[in-house]
This record gives C-alpha cells, sequence and structure tokens, in this order.
C-alpha cells in the first residue's frame, strides 16, 4: 500500500504542464533554438518542418492545461494520510491550500506573462522562418535569428522557474 | 572507484564517513548532469530537491553504481523519531524549495517498486512522504483545533510508514538497499564496499 501510494503521489506531482515545460524547453528550446548555430538550426529545421507546429501545439498544451496542472488542490484529495478527514476539515484545508495557491504561486499573472512569452516567442520564430524560406540564411535573417534566440532566452527563464518542476506545492 | 558527494555545502561532515583511501570527488548537485560514473562509483546525494536531479540520479543507480541518498539533512540531529519529524516539517513550511524533498522521495520510493533493482541507500528515519505533505498542509490551518489534532496524530504514522518504505526497498533488492540510521553504519557500509 505505502509503495502504490508513493508511486501514484510521483503523478500527482508530474502534471501535465509540468511534463509539457519541461519536454518543450529540454527538446526545442533549449537543445536546439538555444545551442545550435543559426545555420545548423536551419538545417534541423528544414529536416522536421513540423517542429513550429509541434512548438505551437505545446505551449496551447501548457496555457490551457496550466492553472489546473500546478494547483495543489488534487495533493489534499490524494494523499492517505488526509483521506480519514471529515468534509468540514477537508472543506478548510481545501480553501487554505486554495489561498496560498492564489496568493503565494499567482496562477493568473503567472499564464497571463506565459500567453505573452509564448506568443512573443512564436511570432519571433515565424518572422524568422518566413526570411529563411524567402532568403535563406544570411544578412536579412540574421537580425531575426537574433531576436528569436532572445524571446527564446525569455520564455526558458519563465519555465524554468523552480516553481514549475512539479505541481504546486504550498 | 570514485565517491561523487553532490552536496550544495560541499559535503563538510560527509569527508568523516568516507574511508581515506577512497577518492572523492566534490560537486554540486547541478553537476550530476555532466557526470559520467564508472562501475563501481558510489554517488551520495545530500538533500535531493530538484526532480531533474532526482531523475538523474536514478539513471546512474540503473548503471549499476551505489547511490547513497540522504533525504533527512544532515544537520537535522538525532533526536526521538517524533522530534526529527517535528524539526523536518518545520524546515519544510519554513524554506519554499523544501517540499521538494518529498517530492523526490515520492520518486526514488516509487522506482523501488517499479524496479526491483535499487542500489539506494536511504539514510536516517525518513517519514514517508504522504504522511510529511500532509503534516506540511495542515499547518496551514494553524488556529484550528481539529487540524491540529489530526497533524499530531499523523506524527508517528509518518515514521512508521518511513520505515515501511526502506523495509519495502530492502527488500525488493538485490543489492544493499538499506536504510542506515546513523553514520558509523554508513562508515561501516562504504568499508565493506569500497
Amino acid at each position: 500500500m505505502i509503495a502504490e501510494s508513493d508511486a501514484s503521489n510521483w503523478q500527482i506531482f508530474r502534471s501535465e504542464p509540468v511534463l509539457v515545460r519541461g519536454e518543450l524547453v529540454h527538446r526545442y528550446l533549449d537543445n536546439r533554438i538555444s545551442r545550435l548555430s543559426e545555420a545548423s538550426f536551419g538545417r534541423v529545421f528544414n529536416e522536421q518542418p513540423r517542429m513550429a507546429e509541434e512548438m505551437r501545439a505545446m505551449l496551447t498544451r501548457l496555457e490551457s492545461t496550466f492553472i489546473v496542472g500546478y494547483d495543489p488542490a488534487p495533493i489534499v484529495d490524494h494523499l492517505l494520510s488526509l483521506r480519514s478527514l471529515k468534509g468540514d476539515l477537508r472543506k478548510r484545508l481545501l480553501d487554505a491550500v486554495g489561498r496560498e495557491f492564489l496568493v503565494r504561486f499567482r496562477p493568473h499573472e503567472r499564464l497571463s506573462d506565459l500567453r505573452q512569452k509564448g506568443g512573443a516567442f512564436l511570432a519571433a520564430f515565424e518572422a524568422w522562418r518566413e526570411k529563411l524560406e524567402l532568403r535563406g540564411i544570411g544578412a536579412e535573417s540574421a537580425p531575426h535569428w537574433n531576436t528569436l534566440r532572445d524571446r527564446t532566452r525569455e520564455l526558458i527563464d519563465l519555465l524554468r522557474d523552480p516553481e514549475l518542476r512539479t505541481r504546486w506545492i504550498p | 572507484v570514485t565517491t561523487f558527494i553532490f552536496d550544495g555545502s560541499r559535503g563538510r561532515d560527509w569527508s568523516l564517513l568516507i574511508p581515506g583511501s577512497v577518492d572523492l570527488e566534490w560537486l554540486d548537485l547541478e553537476n550530476c548532469f555532466d557526470l559520467t560514473p564508472q562501475a563501481g562509483d558510489i554517488l551520495i546525494c545530500h538533500r535531493v530537491q530538484n526532480l531533474a536531479i532526482a531523475e538523474k540520479i536514478r539513471e546512474f543507480a540503473k548503471s549499476g553504481n551505489i547511490v547513497v541518498v540522504t533525504i533527512s539533512g544532515n544537520d537535522v540531529p538525532r533526536e526521538a523519531p517524533t522530534g526529527l519529524m517535528y524539526r523536518r516539517a518545520k524546515s519544510v513550511s519554513e524554506t519554499s524549495s523544501d517540499p521538494h524533498f518529498s517530492a523526490c522521495f515520492a520518486f526514488f520510493a516509487a522506482d523501488f517498486n517499479r524496479s526491483g533493482r535499487p542500489n539506494w541507500l536511504l539514510l536516517e528515519g525518513s517519514p514517508s512522504p504522504d504522511a510529511l505533505l500532509a503534516y506540511h498542509l495542515l499547518g496551514f490551518l494553524s488556529e484550528d483545533t481539529e487540524a491540529q489534532f489530526e497533524r499530531e496524530r499523523i506524527k508517528p504514522r509518518a515514521i512508521e510508514e518511513g520505515r515501511a518504505i526502506a523495509d519495502a526497498a530492502r527488500a525488493s533488492s538485490t543489492f544493499d538497499t538499506t536504510m542506515i540510521e546513523d553514520s558509523e553504519r554508513l562508515r561501516n557500509f562504504l568499508s565493506k564496499h569500497v
């Protein structure tokens, strides 16, 4: 029973936005856009043109699951040690945890920031891709690549916040 | 054989526990991503609070190396279990990153069950993550008598469950997955295996 509880606890902590955030940063933002040169990334992109759509889909999933996925309420419902709580006490605890979530995690502000930085990143990506498709890599694409790298760094900084590595624990 | 010690405070008193013949390499936990361990190496991780690092440590263990995971801080005095629980829960509420202890511990403990061949050592009587978190959350109702009663009720259960996790891990391992509750036993363990 103990091990089952711990395994399922693990799944509770690794909610959907947690997993999507990690995959997006690791697979695309960090290992490709941040680390490769423009020429190298251009080659990778030509081989995998669906990358842009995949990143867009990941950002959409991240945004749509963000608040529910970081909400700590399911932890209260899930912990074996709290299963025997009476209805009133459970509700008071859920209310208290919910207040902590709103005040300390500030989910709506974070989501707004995510939308803003995610949108800026996608716009920069599209601007760079347009130049790439029209003229190839060169003097015209370079400033767009630099902008893309800046927007990528800003998005990484947001997504690498330690508080986003698991479902939020008050 | 090299013993890698990952510790934000760079080991400090861990050095007293390692036999003198062992090569020591001191690294910050964040550096574990660059590590390519050799067979027989030993990894000691202290206060793992980052899930990405926890995953890396699991990879390390799967490669057949000895991994020692210290869940509780070595700054926690060796008190009676209830006292230990109290100190740990107190630190959880005081340090924003500390609840991730529990998440990492849950991860390790779940892995015991899945892999069947863990090379883990758990140090010092760690309460179960489930009960530790429950205790921590109930602390948000500090003025609520009923919540505080439940909190007190959870303490002994936390210790009991922590021991059960360690026992299950030990039973499922083909190697020495041992709960070591004091530094003398750790020293003996390392003397035998290094």
